[in-house]
């Protein structure tokens, strides 16, 4: 018989990375986008697989971060495992994910999490360059290059956060 | 020697000291000092003091706790003792919310459960429960709970606490498991949406959600939340049973709680634990909503003011009806006691004053609220006084009485006889001394009744009034309205006790309007005058001059409404001249009158003798100033002049023959139209022509042939219109030599 983990895992990133877009396309929800503008949260279920256990990933999609609206540390709370998302067209979400990567880290301690490198679709327009990438990913970031209108490593970004909240 | 020796000697060796252990001698000294002094030694204490806590809790835990409670109990409670406030103000941040929270959730409680008290146990229904529940023995609350199921429970959630992982989910329908995760992860982040928002305190959490008639019960325990979707209203224990679970989950749980890692398996166990809250029941009716618990607090505030305000007015009143009776005059009130729920006034009161209990009944008492209890007393007031001697004088309407000190005023009218009595009286009148009269009118005399008389009556100027003894005499004329006026007004004044009006003329009536009418008119013998209703009727005979004077005479007279003199004839009229001469000359039908302007003109048909007597009476006859008898025919002339005509007449035959000759026949022409013109008066006179025919044969025929001759006169007459009854034949055998046939007139003697 397979176990079935329920875990909190919250989804930030600076406004309009494409968290919505990944939520939307490949999560399971009832709620609608309203829930985002208006309460600042909508959640959402994701299945993933890790071996024999089924990790039911309850998704926190958290308001975008802008300067006037930050996201509440309630909200951050109980969290098991977080994605970090940036947008790779602005250079400015790298920053914003930092700062919420910092909150995360004062408010649940340390937990597994994986930055998702979205918009790897409109790779001419990316301001961030490999040696960016290269160098997130040596400060210890677990970097996925992702799109949301491919899905390219979507999948494999979700199953790898599975994986390191079983382990 | 030796003790210098010996003091030389210390003094070395405390050089030597000083010189191998000056420095560490020094430190020593301070140290002690440090020691000694207190002050040094609590800066030492001081500065080391809050390492040596943290190392005795990490060394030995619970000794420094156990050796410092009593001090800081001994501390707190002279702290208390000394200044309360100053610790109310420390814990108030902390205490305050407590105490809130505590008391919203009493206070509520308390107006569920009123509300519940109220809506069950007012009621039949309620009763029926009450016996219910001791028949089952069950608590009320249960039986309560059992009987107003008037909602569904439809799903119960029960929510890790941290996370807002679900643990477990149970609903009254299948389909409801599937997002039940995720309305989990909302409901709590909800929660702390809520809590943002609107920065309430960490451990207030949302307790109830209403969306329609759907409420979602929170109920929210250390480590997880139980959350009930309820559609329609819970009764109040509902909550109470939900706060029950969770505490019981909790208990069970504990260790999972606490360890939960994401695995909710392990919290089957309490699944009928919690579907044991999902309850439903359609039951009777219930308000549901605390209006009847806030009804009735309202109600019983509006009590309270209303009773207050009852009771302030009450107080109000009385106090109003006191003063009120108070100042009636005659009135006194000593003092005011209640008395089993009565209020008795005591005091004073003149029998004469105005009755309190009048006063009772317009305050609005009813008599078994308030007690009056009088002494009676008389009042000198002047208005009692007054009140008095009315009652002991007994004056009439038109007497006046007042008070000038203790004098008694009188004026009005009144009767000499009351006067008198009055005098006697005054002693009867206690704090009255004198009367004063002056202006007082006495009724019963002369010179008062007639001024009393004229004032009422206001007679005309042609009436007259006198008094005599007490009556009343009214003389003159005066018109028929105030006649009657007078005599009923005479009635109405009390001091005139009869009223005389014999020689008092009524203007209007119709014998007083009769006399002025003869006086005025002087009617002639022949009239007969007589009045009804204001319209004079003239009977009998006048001449057109009196006519004519009364007709304008009458109309000066006042009262007269019309004047008839249908029943009258004017002696100067042609109708009763021509009568008068009918009756006088008795004219035959033959004789026509006519009368214009006194002459009186005869036409006709008349004899002689008539003629000559009607020329001589007509004379006589009044009205007739002119007589013309030139129309008239005296027949007895006439008829003689015809008969002179025929008889002149002689006519000659053919010889025996009944044949007239040539030219004899126009004579009989002739004749017929002079008889013709005379018709009337042949036919008034039946007169007739008489022919007679001769013959000179001899012989039988001679008759017969005269008799022809005659016959053809008359045929020729006939012929010329002449009526044949007019006409007689006869024959005759007489010999005539030149004429054969002759004519006479005969007539009946005229009247």
């Amino acid at each position: 018989m397979s176990r079935v983990l329920q875990k909190k895992v919250c989804l930030l990133g600076a406004f309009a990375v494409g968290k919505t877009s990944l939520v939307s396309r490949y999560m399971n929800g009832i709620f609608s986008d309203k829930y985002l503008s208006t309460m600042g949260v909508k959640i959402d279920r994701k299945e993933v697989e890790v071996d024999d256990i089924t990790v039911n990933m309850m998704l926190w999609d958290v308001h975008g971060e802008e300067s006037v609206k930050k996201v509440p540390v309630t909200y951050m709370r109980g969290s098991a495992a977080y994605f970090l998302v940036i947008d790779g067209t602005r250079r400015a979400s790298v920053e914003v994910a930092r700062e919420l990567h910092a909150r995360m880290r004062a408010e649940t301690g340390d937990i597994p999490f994986v930055v998702l490198l979205n918009k790897a679709d409109l790779k001419d327009e990316w301001q961030l360059n490999d040696a960016d990438v290269t160098a997130l990913r040596e400060e210890g970031w677990d970097c996925y290059l992702t799109s949301a209108l491919s899905g390219e490593n979507v999948e494999a970004a979700f199953e790898r956060l599975a994986g390191q909240m079983v382990r | 020697m030796n003790k210098t020796a010996q003091s030389s000697g210390d003094d070395d060796l405390k050089r030597l000291k000083d010189l191998l252990l000056g420095e560490e001698s020094r430190q020593i000294d301070e140290l002690k000092q440090h020691l000694e002094n207190p002050e040094l030694h609590a800066a030492d204490v001081g500065r080391v003091l809050h390492q040596a806590v943290q190392l005795n809790q990490q060394q030995q835990p619970g000794d420094l706790t156990a050796a410092l409670s009593p001090v800081v109990e001994s501390s707190l409670y002279a702290s208390v003792r000394t200044d309360p406030d100053r610790l109310g103000d420390a814990l108030f941040p902390v205490m305050a919310p407590a105490i809130r929270k505590s008391i919203t959730s009493i206070m509520r409680g308390m107006m569920d459960s009123l509300n519940h008290m109220l809506e069950n146990s007012f009621s039949l229904r309620g009763l029926k429960w009450r016996i219910e529940s001791l028949h089952t023995g069950k608590s009320f609350a249960e039986i309560v709970m059992l009987n107003t199921l008037d909602y569904r429970v439809e799903q119960v959630f029960l929510i890790h606490k941290a996370d807002g992982l679900l643990l477990q989910h149970v609903s009254f329908m299948e389909g409801d498991t599937e997002h039940a995760d995720l309305v989990s992860g909302m409901l709590t982040a909800i929660q702390d949406f809520v809590r943002d928002s609107f920065q309430v305190e960490e451990n207030d959490s949302i307790e109830k959600l209403n969306i329609g008639n759907m409420v979602v019960y929170i109920e929210a325990g250390s480590r997880a939340v139980l959350a009930a979707v309820v559609r329609g209203n819970a009764p109040a224990e509902f909550r109470e049973m939900l706060q029950q679970r969770c505490e019981s989950i909790h208990k069970a749980m504990a260790a999972e709680l606490e360890s939960f890692d994401g695995d909710a398996a392990v919290f089957n166990t309490v699944r009928p634990e919690m579907e044991s809250c999902l309850l439903s029941k359609t039951a009777s009716s219930s308000s549901g909503s605390n209006f009847k618990a806030k009804f009735v607090i309202v109600m019983l505030l509006l009590a309270l003011l209303g009773w207050s305000g009852w009771v302030w007015y009450q107080t109000d009143r009385e106090q109003v009806l006191i003063e009120a009776l108070d100042a009636i005059p005659g009135v006194t009130v000593i003092r005011t006691v209640h008395e089993q729920g009565a209020l008795n006034i005591i005091g004073m009161r003149d029998p004469l004053s105005d009755d309190p209990d009048d006063l009772l009944q317009q305050y609005g008492y009813a008599d078994d609220k308030v007690l009056l209890q009088w002494t009676p007393y008389q009042s000198l007031l002047p208005a009692l006084q007054i009140r008095r001697a009315k009652q002991v004088l007994k004056p009439g309407s038109e007497t006046q009485l007042e008070l000038d000190e203790t004098a008694l005023i009188v004026s009005g009218t009144a009767t000499r006889s009351w006067l008198d009595r009055a005098m006697q009286m005054l002693p009867a009148l206690p704090g009255i001394t004198a009367l004063n009269s002056a202006d007082l009118v006495i009724s019963d005399s002369s010179d008062y009744l007639l001024t009393l008389a004229i004032q009422q009556l206001e007679p005309p100027q042609a009436v007259h009034l006198s008094i005599s003894g007490a009556t009343l005499i009214a003389e003159g004329k005066a018109a028929n309205a105030w006649v009657k006026r007078a005599a009923a007004i005479t009635t109405l004044i009390p001091e005139i006790k009869s009223y005389d009006d014999s020689k008092l003329v009524d203007i209007e009536s119709d014998s007083y309007l009769l006399s002025e009418v003869i006086r005025k008119l002087k009617p002639p013998e022949s009239t007969k005058v007589s009045l009804r209703r204001g319209l004079v009727s003239v009977r009998g005979k006048a001449s057109s001059e009196w006519i004519g004077f009364a007709r304008k005479r009458i109309k000066r007279i006042t009262g007269i409404t019309g004047f008839n003199t249908d029943a009258l004839m004017d002696t100067g009229s042609n109708t009763y001249i021509m009568a008068n001469i009918r009756r006088e000359l008795q004219p035959p039908k033959s004789v026509s009158l006519s009368l214009v302007k006194g002459a009186l003109t005869v036409s006709g048909i008349a004899s002689a003798r008539w003629a000559g007597q009607a020329a001589a009476k007509v004379q006589n006859i009044e009205g007739v100033k002119v007589y013309k008898q030139q129309g008239l025919v005296v027949a007895d002339k006439a008829l003689a002049m015809l008969k002179k005509a025929l008889n002149t007449v002689q006519l000659s035959f053919a010889a025996n023959s009944s044949q007239l000759i040539d030219g004899e026949a126009d004579k009989i022409f002739k004749l017929a139209d002079l008889l013709l013109k005379h018709s009337e008066l042949l036919r008034l006179s039946k007169a007739h022509v008489q022919v007679t025919g001769y013959s000179r044969l001899y012989g039988g025929q001679a008759g017969a042939l005269a008799l022809n001759r005659a016959k053809n006169v008359r045929k020729k007459l006939v012929e010329h219109n002449v009526p044949a009854r007019w006409v007689k034949v006869d024959g005759l055998k007489i010999r005539s030599l030149d004429w054969s046939a002759g004519l006479d007139l005969v007539w009946e003697r005229l009247p």
